[in-house]
């Protein structure tokens, strides 16, 4: 019996969707990606630069293996996956069922613009006379009513903002292709009934609304209307109010009782307002005062009519669900200190700022200030703005402000001069994630960047003779006041929920937490409340990239799992016999016959080029057997008339040269399978593209730059080989590295989705750092959750546990791993397994004492717990306790942040108060890392009377021994002079340590950053991956984080392997790397440059060998190989020459 | 550990044939590689020699250069042959040799690589034609270079590599026989420059001394003259090559006979590319290309040859001037090689042959690297 396939909703298509829907999509099951805006890409396609490379890099979530199932190109400009169905403008409404049977309702805007014909001429946005604040820019610039959903969007195809557009129809006028349709023959099925005593009145709403397109019936009673409405169903009724007989109002209800969904305009001869007003409240939707404009009837017609297309609602049946809807920045102008947003020219967001200075913002990649057009010599960046902020209902940090402006103040610099003065006001710095510390160095340091940490109390509008816009005074920490002049204020705003997915969180009994996020269970970050709903992304906090993509991930593996219990099956059942090597090999062989085709485009091509001259032109090329010029290939009748064409002419190979829609990838399948020429086999131009380019070529000019292009594209198709994907065999078991929470998860998450895990741990117990953990900061009890995934692991049945074991040595190969696992008592055990995980740990470092300053009750944080737990330490016997963070990182050594430490500072801290109220706590700290919701921590302990003290590298704090009492010596900052505490204990924040032998990574080609901690693939966007794509790293080893964190990333990490695991036969993409064994002298210079570790030295054959799902097809290996040996199959070198020869030409 | 080679006769050639053969008579050392002039000839080629007895033939200190021997080690050494070698080599040679077994295409596993000071050579067809006109014998030789470091042999110049070479002393090696600055008339000296060096050298048993404090002034005066020569030698190269007109008039002569590469110590491909049919052109190719500019020189890819050779390995070019000896028409392709692969060394940092854990530059990938010209900052 045929299995269903999997299917999971993602709703929300911003950075963490499109990563859960590209990791279900790649595992094999199906998804439907939704989105409430009319592109994908969320809030990073407005953001051109990240953090840390000042550069974009959305195109490292797209798939590595089987390539060419996918679109290959920003994602930004659009997604393309076999097994994704993507619904723009839709809403999710309602969820209702259980896990592996959800019933979702969507709610779609009906498209006015057939996305088939769009070639995105933009005749319509030239026509269109309206104009309203483009959102994509923040309101900075203008658009028409008609316009590009995004700047970047590859297809080019416009779109109708529904709430602006006043349907004046110009633009379906305008339209070359007739692609827009406002009288869609969908309006016919819109039946509207005309009620009225007065024929004229009739029949002339009749004439103006047929005219639009609807069908239109009349009636000049009620008792007539009531008679007609048995015959038919209507959509909607206008009626007169006054009439003879049975008025309107009655003839309202009495409909009404037939048909309780019906549309009903009152229509009243003079300003009876009472008794319409009347008849709304008795069900009409609105009314209209006689004598009418024409117009307001229409526009009032169309937007009901609208209005009915979008609760045309789509039911889906999907496994499971996934909400990622993100967030929403903080409005200033809404909050207490709103900081002059609006009013004061000069004072922008964040997001504004983004906008302003991107190559598609107003600026077109100028700084000039918004207002005055004036150039920006000094700008500032307020943060917290609606974040760790009470009374803006935001008792929470939201996590990203920090680096964001950090990240614009290099940006500003490294962009427009490094004269421009940038200044960040901050209360903490929380540069807590990895790498973070390192980056604000650098701004700090290399970049010039002013750090101030003092809250800006006024600004005002600045009068004086130096136009330098806007003046700031603020109070530093010593105390004492400043004033400071800037150009431009760029407010750091904070982060808020989703409102709508919200609201549908309510309504599907998915809990919230008290700021509207989207509340996840214990120890979890992507489980909601509902079974079978997760989480993915920001909506349950705030996070970074790197943080949405790992809980994007890990919502994947939830939906996975669910979709597994389910009894559902992937893809890869139905495909199992789908290829079509023995045709392919055919064509291969046979001489290059080469069809040139043009689409005309109306006569477009024989207004801009010499015809007779172009193709002379191409006819001169050998190997081209003939040049056709064609119409309308957007419509059917040219699709029709370009396969008979190619029929007539017998080519085996084409090039085509017409608009994006058809040469869109999928388009050339379907030509494909229509004409039997391999799509790979098809070269195409974007003619109209060139000719958009240079508007201002002469025709001679133009037309031979056409040849050319041309030129290069059939020497491209003459060289082309068709050869079948690469497929390799590929290990479907998984080895998990090290015992600790991040390892138990991972290796559970694998194995609950049916494939076989070996987990390796070298000590005798599995549980790691959470072995010696009572409870977390939020109260929960750490001992009962491991105990209870230990049950679960040690019970599963496609685990193995593999305790006192190392992995010693490992080798790989095309498709698996081959590891010998040593015991402690040497015994060793070859296993093969295809994906690697890498769970090894860290450790909390230990106190280095000096050798001239022994340890005086001095602790670290751990020894703390330990002891208390041990009742070592009583609380209760104690008077002052010390608490230094920042001890052993964030310097010279370790300059990272542990990330922990400040939460579990405050944990302590707060259990120390309520054991013992009359304690004294310090906090002897840099900048407070309370991140998220632990900010609510940080104000508790404030409240709760802990004292914190600031201190800078400069003046570390001292712990010194005097008259046997234990004294802390800080330089508290505030104050500005030296404190001394008599301490009873002195507890250090020492930081985390990663547990990863490089040898150990090294063998599984991975590698480490410079903390040792696991180099992920892309710091952003694969923050779990290695560039080895089988090898993944979650937990300490990764990076420092907290327990549920750790989980979240081996959620991630088991996702990102299931992708792997899924397929017992991987598929490249159709650009591979191959060697000629024959003239290969195997000096490995290609082993050694390949990025992706796709290539591997076979010993015993004494050749190379590639795994061609590992590769990317970047071609490094050709350009290091010296003989040609190390090859691209589908970019030969004949060909490469040719196509230079024929570009010179 | 540095010793004496001594010799009774005043003849430092017969000295070092006997080091030699005492070598190859020693513990674990199974044959010996080095310059033997061939029988009833005047030609000395590189030759494995396993009967000691042979090694009366052996001048490992001569005018002749006809090949660059570390490509020969890479034949010797490039699997396992079960044979402990020691190997001589002028410094070019252990240079070539160095990189080559950075490309896996040799090793120095089961060898003792012996270094020299460099004895310079002249051009293979200076040679032939100084032998013909009453050469030195091997010790006046000897002592024309070192003793008199002279730059002008019977009338015959140096080649110009050596004159220009920078590099004239062995690194890398396991054991260094030492010239310059030393006395010869009392012998030679040897210098063991590795672990495995010292325990060859221990097994001879022989007198230990010390390096005389000249040699380093010596040394560096020998550098910086082939410095200057150096210098003047790339000026001149470069300004008779630097525009693609003066490049074809430089080939002009060029048959495509790929002699230069043949004899290259680093060009290291087992099957060249233009052997491949890549460069095996479709008649009507030719056709194409007279067409659209009414001439074309037949063969074709003259010069597109020589700068994918530069492209391939100018990085690793370690100035040996053997491909201006292999050519039959006289091109100096030596010289603007070490121009261009002086630059190519510049940009990447990089030394070919004297650091064996320096990675080649293809091989390392840095994020941050030539910004100015790849555009990407």
């Amino acid at each position: 019996m045929n299995k269903a396939i999997g299917k999971t909703l993602v709703a929300g298509a911003g950075l963490s969707g499109i990563r859960s829907a590209l990791d279900l999509a790649e595992t094999g099951y199906k998804v439907l990606l939704t989105d409430k805006s009319d592109h994908i890409g969320g809030l990073l396609c407005r953001l051109d630069y990240q953090f840390p490379t000042s550069k974009c890099g959305y195109c490292r979530m797209l798939p590595m293996f089987d390539r060419d199932g996918s679109s290959q190109h920003c994602l930004r400009k659009g997604l393309f996956h076999e097994n994704i169905e993507i619904l723009l403008s839709t809403e999710l409404i309602s969820v209702e069922g259980k896990p592996g049977n959800l019933k979702v309702t969507l709610k779609q805007n009906p498209s006015l613009i057939d996305p088939s014909l769009c070639t995105g001429c933009g005749e319509c946005e030239n026509v269109c006379p309206v104009f309203v604040n483009d959102p994509f820019n923040e309101g900075l610039t203008k658009r028409k009513a008609v316009y590009l959903p995004s700047p970047h969007s590859f297809s080019n195809m416009y779109t109708i903002d529904y709430t602006a557009c006043t349907r004046c129809g110009e633009c379906e006028k305008a339209c070359p292709t007739g692609a827009i349709k406002f009288t869609a023959q969908e309006r016919e099925k819109f039946k509207i009934l005309v009620v009225d005593d007065e024929k004229i009145v009739r029949d002339s709403m009749k004439e103006w609304l047929k005219e639009e397109g609807f069908s239109v019936t009349t009636a000049d009673s009620g008792q007539h209307a009531l008679e007609t409405m048995d015959d038919q169903p209507f959509n909607m009724m206008l009626t007169d109010i006054k009439m003879p007989g049975m008025d309107g109002v009655e003839l309202l209800t009495k409909a009404k009782e037939k048909n309780d969904k019906l549309t009903v305009i009152m229509m009243t001869a003079y300003a009876a307002v009472d008794s319409a007003v009347d008849a709304m409240k008795q069900g009409a939707l609105d009314y209209l005062t006689k004598p009418f404009d024409p117009d307001v009837l229409i526009s009032m017609a169309l937007k009901i009519y609208h209005e009915f297309e979008i609760a045309k609602a789509r039911i889906e049946q999907v496994d499971a669900l996934i909400l990622s809807g993100g967030t929403q920045f903080f409005k200033p102008e809404l909050g207490i200190n709103p900081y002059g947003y609006g009013i004061l020219p000069g004072v922008i967001t964040g997001m504004e700022f983004e906008r302003l200075i991107s190559g598609t913002g107003p600026g077109k990649g100028k700084l000039i200030h918004p207002e005055t057009g004036r150039p920006v010599r000094k700008i500032a960046w307020f943060q917290c703005v609606g974040s760790r902020d009470a009374q803006a209902g935001a008792e929470f940090c939201s996590s990203v402000c920090c680096m964001i402006s950090i990240k614009e103040a290099i940006l500003a610099k490294e962009k427009f001069g490094h004269n421009l003065e940038t200044t960040i006001f901050y209360m903490d710095m929380r540069t807590f994630g990895k790498s973070f510390d390192e980056y604000r160095l650098k701004a700090q340091k290399e970049t010039d960047v002013r750090f101030v940490r003092a809250r800006i109390h006024s600004l005002d509008e600045n009068s004086g003779k130096d136009n330098s816009g806007l003046s700031a005074r603020y109070v530093d920490i010593h105390g004492n006041i400043h004033e400071d002049n800037f150009d431009l204020i760029v407010l750091a705003t904070g982060q808020r929920p989703n409102k709508q997915m919200a609201e549908l969180a309510s309504r599907s009994s998915v809990e919230t937490n008290p700021w509207g996020f989207v509340k996840t269970s214990d120890f979890s970050m992507i489980n909601t409340s509902r079974p079978g709903i997760f989480s993915g992304g920001s909506l349950s906090g705030p996070k970074d990239i790197s943080e949405s993509v790992t809980c994007a991930s890990a919502a994947a593996l939830g939906a996975c799992k669910t979709m597994h219990i389910a009894g559902k099956q992937t893809t890869d059942a139905e495909n199992a016999n789908a290829t079509d090597v023995a045709d392919l090999a055919v064509s291969a062989r046979e001489t290059p016959k080469i069809l040139t085709v043009l689409c005309s485009c109306g006569n477009t091509l024989s207004q801009k080029l010499d015809i007779e001259t172009l193709e002379a032109g191409i006819r001169k090329i050998p190997e081209n057997k003939s040049v056709e010029i064609t119409d309308k290939l957007c419509m059917d009748e040219g699709w029709d008339a370009l396969i008979e064409i190619i029929q007539k002419n017998n080519p085996n190979r084409l090039v085509i040269g017409a608009c994006l829609p058809i040469i869109h990838k999928q388009k050339i399948k379907e030509l494909g399978k229509a004409s039997g020429i391999h799509p790979n086999l098809v070269e195409t131009l974007d003619v109209m593209s060139v000719l958009k380019q240079y508007p201002d070529s002469k025709t001679g000019e133009i037309t031979r730059r056409i040849i050319r292009e041309l030129s290069t594209l059939i020497s491209k198709a003459r060289f082309k080989n068709p050869v079948p994907e690469e497929r390799v065999e590929s290990n479907q078991n998984a080895l998990v590295i090290g015992g600790g929470i991040a390892g138990i998860t991972a290796a559970l998450s694998i194995a609950d989705c049916g494939y076989h895990v070996d987990i390796v741990e070298k000590s005798d117990t599995i549980g790691g750092n959470l072995l010696w953990m009572d409870k977390t900061v939020d109260g929960l009890d750490i001992q009962t959750y491991l105990g209870k995934k230990i049950k679960q692991i040690e019970s599963h049945e496609s685990v193995t546990i593999h305790k006192r074991t190392r992995a010693a040595v490992a080798k790989r190969r095309p498709g698996e791993f081959a590891t010998v696992l040593k015991k402690n008592d040497d015994r060793r055990e070859t296993i093969l397994h295809g994906v690697t995980i890498l769970a090894t740990g860290g450790s909390q470092a230990p106190l280095e004492p000096d050798a001239d300053d022994p340890l005086q009750n001095e602790l670290t944080q751990k020894e703390f717990e330990i002891a208390v737990q041990n009742h070592k330490i009583d609380p209760e016997k104690l008077k002052t306790v010390v608490m230094i963070q920042c001890s052993g990182t964030r310097n010279e050594k370790r300059n990272y942040c542990s990330r922990v430490c400040c939460i579990r500072a405050l944990k302590n801290a707060l259990f120390l108060k309520e054991k013992n109220p009359d304690i004294q706590v310090y906090i002897i700290y840099r900048d407070m890392m309370s991140y998220g919701f632990f900010e609510k921590y940080y104000s508790m302990a404030k409240k709760k009377g802990v004292v914190f003290f600031q201190y800078d590298l400069a003046n570390k704090p001292v712990v010194e021994m005097r008259n046997e009492m234990t004294l802390v010596k800080t330089h508290e900052l505030l104050l500005d002079m030296p404190v001394e505490i008599e301490a009873d204990c002195v507890i250090h924040a020492t930081g985390i340590l990663p547990d990863l032998p490089e040898t150990l990574a090294d063998q599984y080609g991975a590698a480490l950053d410079q903390f040792h901690f696991f180099k992920e693939a892309d710091s952003k966007f694969r923050p779990v991956d290695s560039m080895n794509y089988r090898v993944f790293s979650c937990g300490l080893s990764l990076k420092p984080c907290t327990i549920e964190e750790a989980i979240a990333s081996a959620e991630a990490a088991a996702a990102r392997a299931l992708r792997i695991l899924s397929h017992g036969r991987l598929v490249s993409g159709k650009t591979v790397a191959a060697t000629r064994t024959a003239t290969c002298s195997l000096c490995e210079m290609c082993v050694d440059t390949c990025p992706y570790e796709a290539r591997f030295i076979d010993n015993l054959e004494e050749k190379i060998v590639i795994d061609p799902a590992a590769c990317q097809g970047c071609g490094v290996c050709a350009a290091v190989c010296p003989s040609g040996s190390a090859i691209l199959e589908g970019q030969d070198r004949r060909q490469m020459l040719d196509v230079i020869d024929m570009a010179l030409s | 550990m540095i010793c004496k080679i001594e010799y009774e006769d005043n003849s430092p050639a017969k000295g070092l044939q006997r080091f030699f053969k005492q070598l190859l008579e020693s513990q674990g050392i199974d044959a010996l590689f080095l310059p033997v002039r061939l029988k009833d000839s005047t030609s000395i080629m590189p030759s494995l020699v396993t009967d000691p007895a042979q090694l009366e033939n052996a001048v490992p200190l001569g005018p002749a250069f006809p090949i660059n021997s570390g490509r020969m080690v890479s034949r010797l050494s490039y699997k396992e042959s079960g044979r402990k070698t020691a190997v001589l080599l002028r410094p070019c040679e252990i240079r070539a040799f160095i990189e080559l077994i950075k490309l896996k295409q040799g090793s120095r596993q089961e060898l003792i690589l012996i270094g020299i000071d460099c004895p310079k050579a002249l051009t293979s067809s200076d040679y032939m034609a100084y032998m013909k006109k009453n050469p030195l014998d091997d010790d006046a030789y000897i002592e024309k270079i070192f003793s008199q470091n002279s730059n002008n042999l019977n009338g015959f110049e140096f080649s110009s590599a050596c004159n220009t070479c920078e590099n004239p002393f062995p690194v890398n090696t396991d054991i260094n026989i030492i010239l310059h600055g030393v006395d010869l008339s009392a012998g030679m000296l040897v210098e063991s420059g590795s672990e495995a060096g010292r325990q060859v050298l221990e097994n001879l048993n022989m007198p230990q001394a010390s390096v005389p404090e000249n040699r380093d002034k010596i040394v560096t005066r020998i550098k910086e003259d082939n410095s200057k020569a150096n210098e003047a030698m790339i000026k001149s190269i470069e300004a008779k090559t630097d525009s693609i007109l003066k490049l074809n008039a430089f080939f002009a002569q060029c048959i495509n006979c790929y002699n230069c590469r043949n004899m290259c110590p680093v060009c290291y491909c087992k099957e060249c590319v233009f052997n491949t049919d890549v460069f095996y052109h479709q008649p009507a190719q030719y056709y194409q290309w007279a067409e659209k500019k009414g001439i074309e020189k037949l063969p074709t890819d003259t010069v597109f040859y020589h700068l994918t050779r530069m492209a391939h390995i100018s990085h690793a070019c370690v100035g040996c001037g053997q491909c201006s000896n292999a050519c039959p028409n006289d091109i100096n392709v030596f010289e603007l090689f070490k121009s261009v692969a002086q630059n190519t060394q510049a940009a990447f940092e990089y030394s070919p042959g004297t650091d064996e854990n320096q990675p080649p530059p293809l091989s390392v990938f840095n994020e941050r690297e030539f910004e100015d010209i790849v555009g990407i900052k």
